[in-house]
């Protein structure tokens, strides 16, 4: 076990370094000059051009930018970070040629000055609470429909499923959250009871607001609510069918037939024995899914106006700020390969029989 | 995505001619029932009277010919799998010739043309402002869009851009993931570290993400551009379903007899690794069209897509956001279709799953 876990942090350092590299490439390769749409109508001097050129790096190579950004090669320009509240009130120059990038924790800034890091976090908390929240709704309804599903195959409840995890599974996210949205304004719009109108009073948000109210507070799961279904739905369908899947292969196994023949009752048998083994295949799939989440937030971070990451995302995208685009996909990828680590691990503990080498 | 999920059932045609054929053992659950050897006798009794009577009409591949013609068979009683041919058949007969579907009488009713040759309702780029964004009519069902034009002749010729990225893309993510996928399986050693090491780097760049951070970069994004873009990030989950595939059929004693008769490595590699690796991979391909359908849609109605004047249904869907409150009619034709087709593909993948399954035999 313990070889097996240097083994895959080992692998895990080339693939961080190599996506980024690509990402990196990617973003480098934006066309237009930024500096240009930074002075907007005005025009701009030349030396004040090359001098924010020379400040960005951006007449430097692509291979050495990237080294600079990684910060495994030094920086040329002056770098205050390093300088203590004191020094920088006493006025001391801040030096050059420091190691000054994402191993050390910076990741750059954007071309209006603020740090990319600021950014990341202030969205970051936002999406993640409309992935954890989105989360908690899939893989608890998830595994109830795939559960009922599979315990009674072929049953009305089965086809239901079956049926119903395939279309949600089809329909693009976009079609899935403007469908809501459109079911809403049609509800708010029709005559329903008053008594319906206040249960679902401040629960029905598609325009998103009370963005940083504290997690798990009511104001934050009812601003959250609509999006974080909408966000959940397709994983929601694909926990259902895994669930289903996988219960059904184990309900013919020896131990469930032997846990019935010990004379235990239907619900020890599905809780304890059946429902225990089946939920090891659920488990990864979930982990993996937490970091899919994040990334996958883009169009219902769209669609309902939660300004978080994805969000962000397509907004650098269209002011060409490269660096707050790399440092998002940078985050975004990070995540997944750690819930990918946590995942291998955590199979290993919930299933023995797996050998690592 | 789709590989964790692995569905296998059984309609109730498929189980009863199984309980008839082997014996009780198969009863149609999916947890493949391990066979007596009596009934794994008749069954392989049964697969070459089969091998040996269709022999003659296919031209003598044998034994290779078995799991497909097979598969064929159980297929054809297949409702889901019948469901998902017709709506896919309905699809690409849309996508060749729209001019001919878009004047089928009962979707057309106003056959009209108000302005003569070019100025029909049948051609997509035909519009009258005044008629913009009304609801859909006994004349016009599905209403007309923000600029006065015929929706129906608007999600008519939509499915050919869709259809065109879709089959585009699994191809040629196919043919990049049969090469790579094949080298790193049947060579193994470093080969395989090296060729799934950048695999690995690919599979973890969101598609989604990369689609979008490059089709931003290309000025004039037409079907192929986001084609392109969209295989370079699309084809390294297939990869890995070719790699392990091929793994699991080179230890096989066939390959073993080959490469003892002296066959060379290519020629064991595509003459018997992968004609035998290919059902897996198949079934992913297809699946694989209806997500890229989907990515496509999702990426024209984000504005990094296809660019107006394409016909695109992530594009109608894009240009009828902002009045969703008022007229959701300009919404719900686009996105059914596209919602329709990816769900075509992905049932289709799903029958085909069930007939090729070899732990379902």
């Amino acid at each position: 076990m313990g070889r097996y876990l240097i083994r895959r942090v080992l692998q895990f350092i080339p693939v961080f370094f190599g996506a980024t590299f690509i990402v990196f490439m990617m973003v480098f390769l934006l066309p237009g000059d930024p500096i240009r749409a930074l002075a907007g109508e005005r025009p701009m001097a030349p030396a004040v051009q090359a001098q924010l050129r020379d400040e960005y790096d951006l007449d430097d190579p692509a291979l050495i930018r990237y080294g600079k950004w990684l910060g495994v090669l030094p920086d040329d320009d002056p770098n205050p970070r390093v300088l203590t509240e004191e020094q920088r009130a006493a006025g001391v120059e801040p030096p050059t040629g420091t190691f000054n990038g994402l191993l050390q924790g910076n990741f750059g800034e954007n071309f209006r000055g603020d740090p990319v890091s600021d950014i990341l976090g202030r969205t970051i908390p936002r999406t993640a609470t409309l992935a954890v929240y989105a989360f908690t709704f899939e893989a608890i309804l998830g595994v109830i429909a795939g559960v009922f599903a599979g315990l009674r195959k072929d049953s009305f409840v089965d086809n239901l499923v079956r049926v119903s995890t395939i279309m949600v599974i089809s329909i693009p996210i976009f079609v899935i959250g403007f469908g809501v949205q459109i079911l809403i304004i049609a509800f708010i719009q029709s005559d329903a009871p008053g008594w319906l109108r206040s249960l679902t009073d401040g629960w029905l948000n598609i325009s998103w607001r009370d963005p940083d109210a504290p997690i798990f507070s009511l104001a934050s799961i009812k601003a959250f609510f609509i999006p974080a279904i909408v966000l959940g739905s397709l994983s929601l369908a694909y926990i259902a069918r895994l669930t289903r899947t996988s219960l059904i292969e184990n309900l013919r196994a020896d131990f469930v037939r032997t846990a019935t023949a010990k004379g235990l009752t239907r619900s020890r048998t599905v809780v304890r024995h059946l429902l225990r083994n089946s939920l090891i295949p659920v488990v990864t799939f979930l982990g993996i899914d937490l970091g899919n989440l994040m990334g996958g937030a883009i169009v219902t971070e769209t669609i309902f106006n939660v300004t978080g990451l994805g969000w962000e995302v397509l907004n650098g995208i269209r002011g060409q700020e490269g660096t707050v685009v790399l440092g998002i996909i940078t985050f975004l990828i990070f995540i997944f390969l750690v819930a990918n680590l946590v995942v291998d691990i955590l199979y290993a503990y919930l299933d023995p029989r797996i050998r690592y080498d | 995505m789709t590989d964790t999920d692995s569905e296998r059932v059984k309609d109730k045609t498929g189980r009863a001619r199984n309980t008839r054929a082997g014996g009780g053992g198969g009863s149609g659950d999916p947890a493949a029932p391990s066979l007596t050897t009596e009934e794994r006798k008749r069954r392989d009794r049964h697969t070459i009277e089969k091998a040996e009577l269709s022999d003659r009409e296919i031209g003598g591949i044998g034994e290779e010919s078995s799991l497909w013609s097979d598969a064929w068979d159980s297929l054809k009683r297949k409702p889901i799998f019948l469901v998902s041919a017709f709506l896919i058949a309905v699809f690409v007969a849309m996508a060749v010739a729209p001019g001919v579907f878009a004047s089928i009488p009962p979707l057309f009713v106003d056959q009209t043309c108000p302005e003569g040759e070019g100025g029909c309702w049948q051609n997509p780029q035909y519009a009258e402002l005044g008629r913009s964004a009304e609801s859909p009519s006994s004349e016009h069902w599905f209403g007309h869009d923000v600029q006065g034009r015929d929706q129906v002749t608007r999600v008519v010729y939509g499915a050919r851009n869709s259809l065109t990225i879709g089959l585009l893309v699994a191809g040629s993510a196919t043919v990049i993931a049969l090469l790579l996928g094949s080298m790193a399986g049947y060579f193994g050693r470093w080969a395989d570290a090296l060729l799934s090491r950048i695999t690995d780097i690919w599979f973890v760049i969101p598609l989604l993400l990369a689609g979008i951070a490059f089709l931003n970069i290309v000025p004039r994004r037409g079907p192929l551009q986001v084609a392109a873009v969209l295989t370079a990030f699309g084809w390294a989950s297939m990869m890995r379903i070719v790699r392990s595939s091929v793994i699991s059929e080179k230890n096989q004693e066939y390959v073993q007899a080959a490469r003892a008769l002296g066959a060379g490595p290519i020629r064991i590699m595509f003459r018997h690794i992968l004609p035998n690796s290919l059902a897996p991979v198949l079934v992913f391909t297809t699946i694989t069209i209806g997500v890229i359908i989907g990515a496509e849609a999702t990426l024209s109605f984000l504005g990094v897509g296809l660019q107006l004047p394409a016909i695109s249904w992530g594009l109608m869907v894009s240009e009828a956001q902002r009045r969703v409150q008022t007229s959701p009619h300009l919404l719900l034709y686009p996105g059914f279709f596209v919602s329709a087709t990816v769900f075509a593909f992905i049932l289709m993948g799903d029958a085909l799953r069930d007939a090729l399954d070899p732990r379902l035999r």
